[in-house]
């Protein structure tokens, strides 16, 4: 009897394999050759997968051959070198991946010899991407030698060599599979939350695995339910066979399917062997899984419960299935283009189930993500595959909350397998909703953030800290309310943090680095805010949350001034992200600007003296009184129209502005400094053709009065501007933006050429055109108190005007 | 055919007596009265917060109010409402009023004194109180927070003393300030000092006519008193006991007089006035050197009617003041007493009070030089020679034609 472990937590479960086998020779051009046998149907076939890492990437049948000698029932092979260049071994060649044997639906062969890199057996070739997504019923884009033609009659075409081997349970690692026998009790005293019956074996299997355990890491991967049932146990005694356990009856196993199970996969650590993280073996599948066919007519093999995804996260599957291709395995997804995935697996059995089904959560690395009202995603997999999982029309389109919430909900509840506690570490530094990471607290993970500027249209920036004594925890992703985002690639900075030394415990070298900047992109609606929290991850993939509290939180252009982005990345407009952000800041005060609220309505001027009031209430009063004594000397004054910037001159103006007895307009908008930008509305609004418009901090002296009345009288399709006098305001002084006078269709016509900058009219960068009217001698404009435009802004509209970033 | 009556004249104040007593309302309301006592038309208008409408107690029947509405305080640009404007051009037009004076530009504003002075046939005077259009700080010249004393304003220090502006906003001040000026007819200025620090600031001079604040019913001036008889000299401070008057140098000055019990037994100091705008505990600190020192006593605030018998109890009144004054209404009062006055050499005082002649001089903010004066005021015949040196304050109708005479002038 031939007795493996399987070694799926901390309890080992002794199952029996029939099938064995062994490489006795391997190398560069020599290929793989030994022999297998399965002494439950001796003389039959014996299907052999090659696998790089824990994907399989080819696939072989070894047959009884005329005349061969040897012990009865023990086949030969040679696997050639020219078997392993299937394009799915091809797309994996640079990831260095040891390869391995596979029985098909069983386990490891050992070997005898040591065994190559798949770099070092695979060709490179040219092909298609491995993203790119194959159309729907698409074939395979090769064939392997020996399979039928498509369009062949039943049982249909068999998929090439390297798709043929996902068909076969995945998963695996540097271990040996065999298999128990029916019926092979599950161990004494576990307990009936961790014992259960994995899986039901899928369509034509004979057996059903009995028990599966949760794996501590760096465990090996343990064993899916298997695809197939090998027919026999393998000969007692074997070659580097395990210990055996004492099996025992699944506790758990659904009524339903215990008259199924007669064995369970049995794993045998081999050589050890270091694994690829679960991203990275996520990525592998999915590179492999450009190759997958999709064949019709897709065959049924469970159906998707609920599905979600998080930016910068992988996709998230619930649901169940028959698991014909193991824990980690390629397959497409999609709803009528499928793009390739790589998708893993944990799992559990659920009453409910037909046999040889279980329960999953899963994780797919794809470029497909659902969108629209109601996504209605299929998932393609198996050797042919033709094994689609379906969505139902109670199927769940989760929240990236939700999403957290039902893996974890489900690993308590009982979900298993290799693949279980890589999910968890996969949701907790991927999805900001997720718990911590297990281990997290353990290994004295730390973080907190002390500053959050949150840029509306670009996304935030973030100034904190985190300390891990094990390995580097940085930001990842952050969590705005509902949206998440990602971490803008090279905006990371680690700063020193001594003040950090005693929550360090003294490690000098870890506060050396312990402060970090960062920048983060999305769209950081202030309407959508309603926490903040931030997710770090280790490159181990050790997930940490922090929840940001409120007084750390700031919002441009509402709590805080833009210029406050220099105070956590001094150099701003020299980051890479700089453009994008820029954009995004003027864009946010032009919009503010469009959004002119009317406060005192006018019925239509055709022409208007718009004048826009700064935030100061003593220059509001003396623009005022000013207007008050010209409407009294200049009778047929036009309307007049204000614009009140944020500030304290709300009430000067209005009340100012009854005194003075015009029909008159006002608007209200959040920066007066963009009052150009609020004049096409406005100007439509009011029906206003020609018009003056005296910026906020500017005061015509008298002769500049004169000019701007004049103008409006005498309209011209160039515009009268006043210049500043005074020394303070020569660098102003070409703008010609402090006080002006225009005719609407050539003001918009310029307007629409302009940047929306974030300094407005206090911008050194916009300039009325240089052809404007001749002024009247002494005509000019004073500056009351201005708001120079600060560096940052200075910067953001160099960058918009053209002028650079930096 | 009988002589045309000259056009009735409004004077137009920030304040008026039954609101507050200070120099400019008190000047102000004294033209007014003297106009009247000319037989000549004359209207009184008082521009203040509205808040003070119920306190306002108007005597006659051409006194009438305007009222600034709460909130609409502009110290920074003294720029005024169109409202107020509004209604005193309206209620000038409705006085028939040809000539109007305005003292002081505060609460009515530019705006105010520019619509008063651009109806048609008006004739304006706008007379000068403190440095209020070169200095924000109550128009004392005085820099803050130290209380230095200012020499000369510009935009770039006054954004020193008021930071929380901007320069530009000082210089467009100025601007404004000179602009609204530059409508007015003329200007009067109490004293030479002012009129020539308006002079410096940009205001042409020849549009400046000095003309003295009169006093209400100044009376004939007491002989000196005999000091003989009580012992003691009696220097007497009079007004507001604000950290502007050296009230501070007055009281080192006592304690410099306590260290020298021979001179302390000589004198007397009386403060009569009302604590205002002083630090916490200047007054508990003023107790205790009334306590400590006994030829120091604290009288408390007086009525306007009692300054007269007040200050013939004196031998000198005291005008310790750090900042430079105009003209204050002490020293008129003093003179108008009979009274020499020893005050700070500079400003309006220095020149008020000619030193060695009607009174004497002390170096601004040294108690020891102001201690040196009063005992150069004790010497024998210092005070019957000053006494006879003292200027005759003008009255109310004195200062009524020398206002008329400058009306006159802007023809």
């Amino acid at each position: 009897m031939d007795t493996v472990q399987f070694l799926d937590g901390p309890i080992k479960i002794e199952v029996v394999s029939p099938q064995r086998g062994m490489i006795e020779r391997a190398g560069k051009f020599l290929g793989f050759s030994g022999w297998v046998e399965d002494p439950a149907q001796p003389g039959m076939p014996i299907g052999i997968e090659v696998l790089a890492g824990d994907i399989p990437v080819a696939a072989w049948r070894a047959e009884p051959e005329p005349g061969e000698e040897g012990r009865p029932g023990r086949l030969r092979f040679r696997i050639p070198r020219a078997a392993l260049q299937t394009p799915a071994a091809t797309a994996l060649r640079g990831l260095k991946l040891p390869l391995q044997l596979r029985l098909a639906g069983g386990g490891l062969l050992e070997s005898q010899v040591p065994l190559p890199l798949l770099g070092d057996m695979v060709d490179a070739v040219a092909g298609a991407g491995p993203d790119a997504p194959l159309p729907a019923g698409a074939g395979p884009a090769e064939r392997a030698p020996g399979t039928p033609e498509a369009g062949s009659p039943s049982p249909g075409p068999e998929p090439p060599a390297a798709i043929a081997a996902f068909a076969a349970p995945a998963g695996a690692g540097p271990v040996t599979w065999a298999r128990a026998e029916a019926g092979a009790p599950a161990p004494a005293g576990l307990p009936p939350s961790t014992v259960t019956a994995p899986a039901a074996p899928p369509a034509g299997a004979t057996r059903a695995p009995t028990a599966l355990l949760p794996t501590d890491l760096p465990d090996p991967p343990a064993a899916p339910p298997p695809a197939t049932v090998a027919p026999a146990m393998p000969p007692a005694g074997a070659a580097g066979a395990p210990t055996a356990l004492p099996a025992a009856d699944p506790p758990d196993l659904p009524a339903a399917l215990a008259p199924a199970v007669i064995s369970l996969p049995v794993l045998r650590v081999g050589p050890a062997q270091p694994l690829p993280a679960l991203p990275a073996s996520l990525a592998a599948a999915r590179a492999a899984a450009a190759a997958l066919p999709e064949t019709a007519p897709a065959k049924e093999a469970g159906f998707i419960e609920a599905f979600g995804a998080v930016p910068g996260g992988p996709l998230w599957l619930f649901g169940w299935m028959r698991p014909e291709a193991g824990l980690l395995f390629p397959c497409r997804i999609g709803e009528t283009a499928l793009a390739p995935a790589g998708m893993a697996i944990a799992w559990q059995s659920r009453a409910d189930l037909p046999e040889g089904a279980v329960a999953f959560a899963a994780a797919l690395d794809t470029a497909w993500r659902p969108s629209g009202d109601r996504p209605r995603p299929r998932l393609r997999f198996g050797a042919a595959g033709q094994a689609e999982l379906r969505t139902l029309g109670t199927s769940q389109f989760l929240e990236p909350a939700a999403c957290a919430q039902r893996l974890a909900a489900g690993a308590a509840a009982g979900l298993q397998g290799h693949y279980l506690r890589p999910l968890l570490r996969l949701s907790a530094a991927t999805n900001p909703w997720a718990p911590d990471a297990p281990e997290a607290a353990a290994l004295g993970l730390k973080a907190h953030v002390d500053r959050l500027l949150v840029v509306p249209g670009f996304g935030a920036l973030v100034q904190g800290w985190s300390l891990s004594p094990a390995e580097t925890l940085q930001p990842r992703l952050l969590r705005l309310g509902e949206e998440v985002l990602p971490l803008v690639p090279h905006s990371l900075t680690r700063l020193p943090r001594p003040d950090l030394l005693e929550p360090a415990g003294g490690a000098t070298a870890l506060v050396e680095g312990a402060g970090f900047l960062a920048a983060f992109r999305g769209q950081a609606t202030p309407e959508a805010l309603q926490e903040a929290s931030l997710r770090f991850a280790t490159p181990g993939g050790l997930g940490l949350g922090h929840r940001i509290a409120a007084p750390q939180l700031r919002v441009i252009g509402h709590s805080a001034a833009p210029e406050e982005l220099l105070q956590i990345y001094p150099g701003l407009e020299h980051e890479p992200f700089f453009p994008d952000l820029a954009r995004a800041v003027a864009q946010a005060a032009l919009a503010g600007a469009a959004r002119a609220e009317p406060l005192l309505p006018l019925a239509a001027a055709p022409a208007a003296l718009i004048l826009a009031l700064g935030p100061d209430r003593a220059d509001a009063a003396l623009l005022l009184a000013e207007l008050g004594l010209l409407a009294a000397r200049r009778p047929g004054l036009p309307p007049l129209v204000l614009l009140l910037g944020s500030g304290a001159a709300r009430a000067t103006a209005l009340a100012g502005l009854a005194e003075i007895g015009l029909p008159a307009a006002v608007f209200a908008l959040p920066d007066a400094a963009q009052a150009p930008h609020a004049l096409p509305g406005i100007l439509a609004s009011l029906g206003t053709e020609r018009f003056a418009l005296v910026g906020p901090g500017a005061f015509p002296n008298a002769a500049g009065w004169e000019a701007l009345l004049g103008a409006l009288a005498a309209p011209s399709p160039l515009p009268l501007a006043l210049p500043w006098r005074g020394e303070a305001a020569a660098p102003y002084g070409a703008a010609g933006l402090a006080a002006f006078a225009w005719r609407r269709a050539e003001f918009l016509a310029w307007l629409a050429g302009q940047p929306p900058l974030l300094g407005g009219m206090a911008s050194l960068a916009p300039c009325l055109p240089a052809a404007r009217q001749a002024l009247p001698a002494g005509a000019a404009a004073l500056p009351g108190r201005r708001r120079p435009a600060g560096r940052l802004a200075r910067a953001v509209d160099r960058l918009l005007t053209g002028g650079g970033g930096g | 055919m009988a002589e045309a009556r000259p056009p009735r004249l409004a004077v137009v104040t920030h304040a008026h007596p039954s609101l507050s007593r200070g120099g400019s309302e008190i000047a102000a309301y004294t033209l007014y009265r003297g106009l009247l006592g000319l037989g000549l038309p004359a209207i009184h208008v008082t521009v203040t917060p509205e808040e003070n409408a119920a306190r306002l107690d108007l005597a006659t029947p051409g006194e009438h109010a305007l009222f600034l509405p709460a909130g609409r305080q502009d110290p920074l640009y003294n720029a005024g409402t169109p409202g107020l404007a509004r209604a005193l051009a309206a209620l000038l037009r409705r006085e028939a009023v040809g000539r109007v004076n305005f003292h002081h530009h505060l609460h009515l504003g530019l705006a105010g004194l520019r619509a008063a002075a651009a109806l048609p046939g008006m004739a304006s005077l706008l007379t000068l109180h403190e440095y209020t259009a070169i200095c924000l700080r109550d128009g004392q010249m005085v820099t803050r927070p130290q209380r230095a004393l200012c020499y000369a304003a510009s935009p770039a220090a006054c954004a020193t003393c008021f930071p929380e502006h901007d320069i530009t906003q000082f210089a467009l001040r100025r601007d404004r300030f000179l602009a609204g000026f530059a409508e007015l007819g003329g200007f009067v200025a109490p004293s030479r000092f002012l009129a020539a620090r308006y002079a410096d600031w940009g205001l042409d001079p020849r549009r400046i006519t000095v003309i003295e604040n009169g006093l209400p019913h100044p009376a004939a001036p007491l002989p000196p008193r005999q000091v003989g008889q009580g012992g003691r000299w009696v220097f007497g401070f009079f007004g507001q006991l604000n950290p502007y008057k050296g009230i501070d140098t007055l009281l080192a000055a006592a304690e410099l007089i306590a260290a020298r019990p021979a001179l302390a037994a000589r004198l007397a100091i009386r403060l009569h006035g009302t604590i205002i705008g002083q630090k916490e505990g200047f007054r508990a600190a003023l107790e205790a050197a009334v306590q400590r020192y006994p030829f120091l006593s604290y009288a408390g605030p007086y009525p306007n009617e009692a300054v007269r018998p007040l200050m013939a109890a004196c031998d000198y009144v005291l005008v310790p003041s750090t900042w430079w004054e105009n003209s204050p209404v002490v020293i008129q009062e003093a003179f108008a007493t009979g009274r020499p006055v020893i005050c700070s050499d500079i400003g309006g005082m220095a020149e008020k009070v000619a030193d060695g002649v009607s009174g004497l001089h002390a170096r601004v903010g040294d108690p020891a030089d102001l201690v040196a004066a009063m005992e150069r005021a004790m010497e024998p015949g210092m005070a019957a020679r000053l006494a006879a040196g003292l200027p005759v304050p003008c009255d109310g109708a004195e200062m009524a034609r020398r206002y008329l005479a400058a009306f006159e002038a802007l023809a």
